[in-house]
């Protein structure tokens, strides 16, 4: 490993020494993280200076800085490389692992935002949702469920949440009756841009016949005005396509299949799901 | 390479994970190409340079994807290391093939635990690595090779790790295997490290699973030296999942 990207020399090369290591240090922990994290634990963030090294260290290798919350940050693709990557790999995650993921943002986020119970620009959510919700709305057999399940923890698309609920079934035995699923931490990492993508996709597929959902197709049916918000720090040298390809929603970054994730399964997915579930409509 | 390629390059690198193509395809910089034995095709491998990895996760107490059944994924990986890795003075990529129940006989030396127990962890274990990228394993013909992971592993890693393999027993198989597994086996070993010789007595064999449990040991070791630098951090598709409330699920 003796040959460096320039990209790992370019961006560090007006630094100090120290200053250089805590870019790099941060570059690795914002990627390889678990959770977003907050500023006071690493220089790099906390300094403006150092953190627009970090970010011109990203960029070139596809990569952009996240906000989460005020002071926590992560890091996301960038929009355009996630439109392409997802236009490449529509594939990668297997059409069960994206019903199950959509009805768990469906239950986790989507109803629980319409009731104000989650904020309105996050996919980060605590409103589990039941493995017996998940068998019975996606009418799947419980096995590939389970399966799809484990492949989506496995790259943090979701996480099983804390049991922490009062009722009656913790008493019961440890089985996956009592479990149940939240949203994972990879979510953080989509760029503001790809939330609201995922958000639309979402409307556009369990509420079809909303104005909502007209709204949003009149506006992607006009290119000029791309639907796709450009992100402050993301440079856009791809000319701004029309978003109505599928879009790159969710550019869940570090799993393997997720990048095509969030686009996909608004799409199939959600079709059969809108008419069995409470219509999750996100109010505008 | 202009840049957007290269920046889609790591960016599908990421999302992918290792992934092959033909041994012509250019490579953006920075990365590693790891030949297979074949040369037809090439593994493409971003390479962090030594204080941007994902081992920095370590050093500053963060925490990276978790990785499911650690102790026995590990292990698994110890038992393949073992095994694949024919000659530790040599390269450790691409290593050899491994027929299958060598590397469950040097699995079984690290615990002494009911055989239905082993085999299903094994299983598991090794479909995990496999998914990650850190072992091949073909399940219909039943060898196991090492995966382009631990091709990325630096000198300084093999140094330990060098260390762990000479403290692992060789691969063998208990007697009362089929003889032809035996021959197998044996066939394995001649390439490589697993030589005959080092193969313990049927008397040892209770000795080396009373140690067993020193053996383990160490043998987690491999992960947390070298693999976690690439463990924790590339891991795209893998083994990562809550640990401790993982029982859950497969129970039912």
């Amino acid at each position: 490993m003796t040959e460096m990207h320039p990209a790992f020399t370019a961006a560090v090369a007006d630094l100090s020494e120290r200053h250089r290591d805590e870019v790099l240090a941060a570059y690795a922990a914002l990627e390889h993280s678990w959770q977003p994290l907050h500023e006071s634990q690493l220089l790099a963030l906390r300094d403006a200076t150092l953190r627009r090294s970090l970010q011109q260290l990203l960029h070139p290798l596809g990569r952009t800085l996240v906000k989460v919350g005020p002071h926590n940050w992560t890091s996301g693709y960038r929009d355009d490389i996630s439109r392409e990557l997802s236009a490449e790999m529509l594939d990668s995650l297997p059409l069960v692992d994206r019903a199950v993921f959509v009805l768990i943002l469906i239950h986790s986020v989507a109803i629980p935002r319409s009731q104000g119970l989650v904020d309105l620009d996050s996919w980060i959510s605590n409103q589990p949702t039941t493995a017996e919700e998940l068998t019975r709305y996606s009418k799947l057999p419980r096995t590939a469920v389970r399966a799809g399940l484990a492949r989506l923890r496995a790259s943090g698309l979701v996480q099983l949440a804390p049991d922490r609920r009062p009722n009656s079934q913790k008493a019961g035995s440890s089985s996956s009756a009592g479990a149940s699923y939240l949203p994972g931490p990879q979510l953080a990492r989509l760029t503001p841009a790809a939330r609201r993508l995922l958000q639309e996709e979402l409307i556009l597929a369990a509420g079809a016949d909303t104005p909502l959902a007209a709204a949003i197709r009149a506006r992607r049916a006009r290119p000029s005005e791309d639907g796709i918000p450009k992100p402050a720090e993301a440079h856009t040298d791809v000319p701004p396509q029309p978003a109505a390809e599928p879009p790159a929603a969710t550019d869940v970054s570090s799993s393997a299949a997720s990048t095509s994730t969030g686009t996909q399964p608004p799409t199939r997915a959600d079709a059969s799901f809108a008419s069995e579930n409470s219509v999750p409509q996100e109010n505008s | 390479m202009n840049s957007s390629e290269t920046a889609l390059w790591w960016a599908r690198a990421r999302a992918l994970g290792p992934a092959q193509y033909e041994t012509g395809t250019p490579a953006p910089d920075g990365f590693l190409r790891l030949l297979e034995p074949d040369a037809a095709q090439v593994w493409l491998l971003p390479a962090h340079p030594g204080t941007a990895g994902p081992w920095v996760l370590d050093e500053l107490g963060l925490n990276g994807p978790t990785v499911e059944q650690p102790n026995d994924t590990a292990r698994m990986l110890a038992a393949v290391v073992r095994c694949c890795w024919a000659d530790p003075d040599d390269a450790i990529w691409p290593g050899q093939d491994v027929d299958w129940d060598a590397v469950m006989s040097v699995y079984r030396t690290f615990g002494d635990r009911d055989e239905l127990v082993v085999h299903r962890a094994a299983t598991g274990a090794i479909r995990r690595l496999h998914s990650g990228g850190w072992v091949i394993w073909d399940e219909n013909r039943r060898v196991v090779r090492l995966g382009p992971r631990c091709g990325t592993w630096v000198n300084a890693d093999l140094t330990v790790l060098r260390e762990l393999w000479r403290s692992l027993p060789a691969p063998d198989e208990p007697d009362d295997q089929a003889p032809e597994l035996e021959e197998q086996i044996e066939d394995a070993g001649e390439t490589g490290s697993g030589s005959v010789a080092s193969r313990p007595e049927p008397d040892n064999q209770a000795e080396l699973n009373n140690n067993a449990e020193s053996v383990a040991t160490p043998d987690t070791d491999p992960r947390t030296d070298e693999p976690d630098d690439v463990d924790e951090a590339d891991t795209p598709a893998e083994p990562e999942a809550e640990n401790d409330t993982e029982p859950e699920e497969p129970s039912a």
